[in-house]
Formats: structure tokens, C-alpha cells, sequence
């Protein structure tokens, strides 16, 4: 299979801060993958770096073949670590951009889930519960058929109930052919949903790995390691 | 809703030994068709990739075998799942005996608290 | 792309906007039919009268103002909010280009003032047009006099007489809105160069840049020949005005194109959401 992510080189400077030092990564299509690291480790970056929203210093970065661009953005959906949409929108609104932008965008798929939650697709986004907000933002990137999906912190601050929503509607929602990059802090919440992990520290990868290897080399989770070796 | 799954194993072979169970304790019919992978994987709280693998890995070793249109189903061989559940058990039974000898007893010694234990 | 863009621009502002206008057209109605109704009377209206009718024009002036006031806040507040706010992580993830994502905002907002402007220009037209009825109803007023003679002198004075020099003052004022609307954007962008203290970054841009623009174009129509018309006592002031509607029109042309262009191209490189 080809790759899906291609970074090479990949230095990231603001300022008189370097937040990536020559990163090199590849990540395949099918796989669920935890973008793991300590806050200022360099996840957010490297995210905004493959969303469009970030111009690299220097180094080069491919998603399915395309330097990042109008097409990488076509086939990446891109959950934001904070609340993102236009408060005075209704949910039906925004699922309209989305069936207009998106060509991937299963509108079904979306009021299905919403129908679950029971929450009224006509109610205006800023009228929602912090909760609901981010719910709806997660069904809205969980309901396109794209091929990289990037969720940064999805479960950041939420309770367990709301977690377990989450962790839920990724999996029932996961295209085999696709792949998921979820970056979080919280390593056991997600531990068991991942294929492999790739943790940044100080602005480079320090382990990429499959989570059930290290389980069976180090005979201990992901997360007690990285609490050990890397005291995060 | 999850499976419980320790978390210093690898999870690949917790859901197989967990799969395993549920086909020895009935919890699964022999010839009952099984939930997909999805629901299996959102049931478990595992990534569908790691359930994919655990459901091949029995279909190699013939515990399961999936029918193209309609799904994957359990083994109708009840000589098959007695066998499985015999290595199972054994498998508990050896740890049981490691153990049991470590606090230095006799094959007799245990045989008679087990038989106690049994009548409790 | 381009069109999704700009239908979904609307979609987030029509409300607003033709709110705003419709009032400023309403308020220019009930101006139209109160300046009938006391059209002529007022000598016979005790002074009580007489001041509330003044403070309602006063007050009808500075909704008018408020209203065009409102209308650039509004396209302003929701550039910057749409674009550089969490909002952008939206915008900018979107699959277009930085170009046609600043493009489809840039000219929905132009659209708005336009027809803001021409919302002030059918109001005003409602309440002078209530006394130009009641005084060719009246006889008070010659339609063809007041036309021919007072209104082209007028015209003719500012320079935008005929059909070419209309069409010229109409294009100035699109021109100049444009230009207006850009440097706010352009500031804004100025101020995402600031890793901190962004928005003040941006008001201290916009000033920098209506400072230069003015000085440079000042400076620009003065050696462009302006100055030495006002000096002699025989120029005609058509002349002097639309020679220099002219040259600030090329200014404000050349102008808003590096504006434009480096609006996007400082987004483009140099975008950092918070």
C-alpha cells in the first residue's frame, strides 16, 4: 500500500522557538494511530502543518501523493482541539456546507448520529451545551469518508460518559481503508483503540511503534512506559 | 461496555483468549453467527484493525469461518470447542499446580483440598 | 469553488446586512411622507413643533450615519472573526485555495457596502424627493429649471457632469469603497505577523496605512499638477475636481491591488491560529 503521510526533513521555527526538528515520518492507509507527547512536545505543529494551517520552515510533507494543498484538504477531515464553528449557524446549516464542500461528507450518516444523541438539527450552534458542541463537531468529521482523519485531543476534558460517546462513534464509524492520527495526553483512554503510536518529544520523534509490540517487548502498557521512560 | 482487558498484555491476544471463552462458554453457539467486526470492536472498546486480526486468527485455527455475503459464524464442530475447552482448561490447570507446588504441596495433598474445596 | 464560497458568504451575512439596509430605506419613507405632510406649513407650526421636526432630522442624519457606520463593523468584525479567529480552522480547511477563500470574503463585503450605498442614496432620495413633489405640485418649483440650470452647475462644478464624468463618479465611489474595505483587511493581516497582541497589531496598521495612502496620494495629486491649478485664479473647478478624482482613482486602483495581493500572500505564508 502507499503511503498516506509522507514527511521529510520536516523543521518547524517560530521565532526563536524550534517546534520540529527534522521529523521524518510515514504513515500508511489503515491504521489508527496515537500522536502521543507532553503539551509544547510538537503535536499541535505538526497537525496544523498537515491541516494547511501551518507553512513548514523547512522540509517537505505529503498526504496521498500531493504536497499539502486543495487536494490533501479534500480527503483529510480535521477535528480541531477547540470549538470551531459559527455560533449562529444551526446544525442543518453547517451539514449543508459540509455536503457542499466535501464531496466524502455521508449526510445520512451524520443525522443518524445526531438523531441518536437526540439532539434537534435546527438549533443553533451557540444554544448547545459545551458538550453537545463538541459532539456535533466530532459527527461532523466522523461522517465524512476521508482518508486521514486528524483529532486533536478529542477526549481533553471530558468526562467518562462523553468519552466513552467518543472512543464509540470513532470505531463504529472507522473505514478500514482509512487512517485515524488521534493526539492526546491521556494515554490509556485511547490505548487500546490504537495500531500504533508515535510519540514527539522536543520536537522529534522519539518512538513510533505498535502498541501490542510494546506491550509484548517491555511487558507493560503504552502508557506505563511512557510514564517511566518519558515522565509524562 | 469494554471487555476489561489488562493493560500490560498485548491486546491482540486478549481478544482472541477472550473470543475463545466466549465460544467454550456457550456465550456463543456453535454455528451462531457472529456481530461484525464494528460492533464487535465498539463492544470490546478495541480498534477494529486488532478485532479483524483476533477474528482471522480463529478463522485459521478453524474456530469460526465466514461466509462471503452473510457473516462470520462459530464452528458447528462440538468435538472442535470440547477440545479447545479441554487445552483451556489445562492451560489453568498447570498454572494452578505451579502455584500449588510453590507453596510445597504434594500431587496427593492438593487432591484432597481440591476435593474439599469441591464439596463447599 | 469560488461559488460555494461566495453562496455560502451570503448564506452567513444576508440577515444582517439587508436588515440594516431595509431600515435605512424605511426610515427614508417615513422622512419622505413627514417632509410632505409639513412641506410648506412650517411657518404656521408653533416652536415645540418645530424643534421635534428638527430633532427627528437630526436624529434620521445619525441613523443614516449609524447605519453605514454598522454595516463596514459588521463586514470587518466578520472577516477577522470568519479568518483569524477559531473559526478559521474551519475556513482555512476547507479544499480551496487561500486566494479564493480571501477573494469570495473580500468581495461579499464590497458587495454589502455597495449596496449599503446605495441604500443611504434611495433613502435620501425618498425625503428630497417628498419636497421636489410637493413643490412641482405646488408650482413652487420648475422640474425643468431646477434640472437644467441648479443641478448641472452643480455637477459641472464637481466635475461629473455628462454621461462620461457620471460614469466616472460612480466608478470612484466603487473604487474608493473598495479601498476603503481593503486597507482594513490588509491591516488585519499585517497584524498576524504579531505573534501576540494580534488585533492591536491590526489598528496600528490600519492608521499607519490611512496615514500613508493619504500623505502619497496628497503628495502624488499635488505634483501631479493639481497644485499648480489651485494656485491660478482662472482654473475651473470641474477641471480641478476631476483631475484629481482621476488621479486619486489610479491611486486607489494600483493601490488596492498590492493590498490585495499581499493580504493573501501574508495569509497564505504567514497564517497562525491561536
Amino acid at each position: 500500500m502507499s503511503k498516506l503521510v509522507d514527511i521529510k526533513g520536516l523543521t518547524k521555527n517560530y521565532e526563536s522557538i524550534t517546534a520540529l526538528y527534522n521529523v521524518n515520518l510515514e504513515l500508511e492507509s489503515g491504521h489508527i494511530v496515537g500522536l502521543l507527547g507532553p503539551n509544547g512536545s510538537g503535536k499541535t505543529t505538526l497537525i496544523k502543518i498537515l491541516c494547511g494551517l501551518l507553512h513548514p520552515t523547512s522540509g517537505s510533507v505529503q498526504v496521498d501523493g500531493h504536497d499539502i494543498g486543495v487536494e490533501t484538504k479534500s480527503v483529510i477531515s480535521y477535528l480541531p482541539d477547540q470549538t470551531y464553528l459559527d455560533g449562529n449557524m444551526t446544525i442543518r446549516d453547517i451539514f449543508a456546507l459540509f455536503v457542499d464542500f466535501y464531496r466524502d461528507f455521508d449526510i445520512n450518516r451524520a443525522f443518524n448520529m445526531l438523531n441518536i444523541l437526540k439532539i434537534n438539527p435546527d438549533a443553533k450552534l451557540k444554544t448547545l451545551s459545551k458538550g453537545n458542541k463538541e459532539k456535533v463537531q466530532l459527527i461532523l468529521v466522523m461522517s465524512r469518508r476521508a482518508k486521514l482523519y486528524i483529532l486533536d485531543e478529542p477526549i481533553a476534558g471530558v468526562d467518562p460518559a462523553a468519552r466513552d460517546f467518543i472512543l464509540n462513534t470513532i470505531i463504529s464509524n472507522y473505514d478500514p481503508s482509512a487512517t485515524i492520527l488521534i493526539s492526546t495526553h491521556l494515554i490509556s483512554d485511547v490505548e487500546s483503540v490504537l495500531d500504533d503510536v508515535i510519540f514527539l518529544q522536543y520536537g522529534q520523534i522519539a518512538l513510533h511503534a505498535s502498541v501490542d509490540e510494546i506491550r509484548s517487548r517491555e511487558g507493560k502498557s503504552v502508557d506505563a512506559l511512557f510514564r517511566e521512560v518519558y515522565r509524562c | 461496555m469494554s471487555w476489561n482487558l489488562d493493560s500490560d498484555r498485548p491486546i491482540f491476544i486478549q481478544i482472541v483468549e477472550h473470543l475463545q471463552y466466549d465460544i467454550v462458554s456457550g456465550y456463543y453457539q456453535p454455528g451462531q453467527r457472529l456481530p461484525s467486526v464494528r460492533d464487535l470492536a465498539a463492544e470490546a472498546a478495541v480498534n477494529p484493525n486488532t478485532m479483524q486480526r483476533a477474528l482471522s486468527e480463529l478463522e485459521r485455527s478453524g474456530y469460526m469461518h465466514s461466509e462471503r455475503t452473510s457473516g462470520r459464524f462459530i464452528t458447528e464442530d462440538k468435538g472442535m470447542i470440547d477440545e479447545l475447552k479441554r487445552q483451556l482448561a489445562t492451560a489453568q490447570i498447570e498454572v494452578f499446580l505451579q502455584t500449588m507446588k510453590r507453596l510445597g504441596l504434594s500431587n496427593e495433598e492438593i487432591q484432597v483440598l481440591v476435593k474439599e474445596s469441591m464439596k463447599e | 469553488m469560488l461559488g460555494k464560497l461566495l453562496k455560502h458568504e451570503f448564506k452567513a451575512t444576508w440577515k444582517y446586512f439587508l436588515a440594516i439596509d431595509a431600515i435605512t430605506i424605511v426610515l427614508g419613507i417615513i422622512a419622505g411622507i413627514v417632509g410632505y405632510a409639513v412641506a410648506g406649513k412650517i411657518d404656521d407650526f408653533p416652536p415645540t413643533l418645530i424643534i421635534l421636526l428638527t430633532l427627528g432630522l437630526v436624529g434620521y442624519i445619525f441613523a443614516l450615519v449609524s447605519a453605514s457606520v454598522l454595516t463596514t463593523v459588521f463586514n470587518v468584525v466578520h472577516y477577522y472573526r470568519s479568518l483569524y479567529t477559531a473559526e478559521g480552522y474551519l475556513t482555512f480547511t476547507l479544499p480551496a485555495t487561500t486566494t479564493e477563500i480571501l477573494s469570495a470574503k473580500m468581495l461579499v463585503a464590497v458587495i454589502w457596502q455597495v449596496i449599503m450605498a446605495l441604500s443611504l442614496a434611495t433613502s435620501v432620495f425618498f425625503l428630497a424627493g417628498s419636497f421636489f413633489l410637493y413643490g412641482t405640485v405646488h408650482g413652487a418649483i420648475d422640474i425643468q429649471e431646477f434640472f437644467g440650470d441648479f443641478w448641472y452647475g452643480i455637477m459641472e462644478m464637481l466635475g461629473i457632469a455628462g454621461v462620461f464624468g457620471t460614469l466616472r463618479y460612480i466608478v470612484s465611489v466603487i473604487m474608493s469603497i473598495v479601498f476603503n474595505m481593503l486597507i482594513f483587511f490588509f491591516s488585519i493581516s499585517i497584524g498576524q505577523l504579531w505573534q501576540k497582541h494580534k488585533i492591536l497589531g491590526s489598528i496600528i496598521a490600519f492608521f499607519v496605512t490611512r496615514f500613508v495612502m493619504g500623505i502619497f496620494s496628497f503628495v502624488v495629486n499635488m505634483m501631479s499638477g493639481a497644485f499648480g491649478m489651485l494656485l491660478q485664479n482662472d482654473t475651473d473647478p470641474g477641471r480641478y475636481f476631476s483631475h484629481t478624482t482621476v488621479v486619486s482613482l489610479l491611486i486607489s486602483v494600483v493601490a488596492s491591488v498590492v493590498m490585495y495581493v499581499a493580504s493573501i500572500w501574508i495569509t497564505d505564508k504567514k497564517l497562525n491560529l491561536d
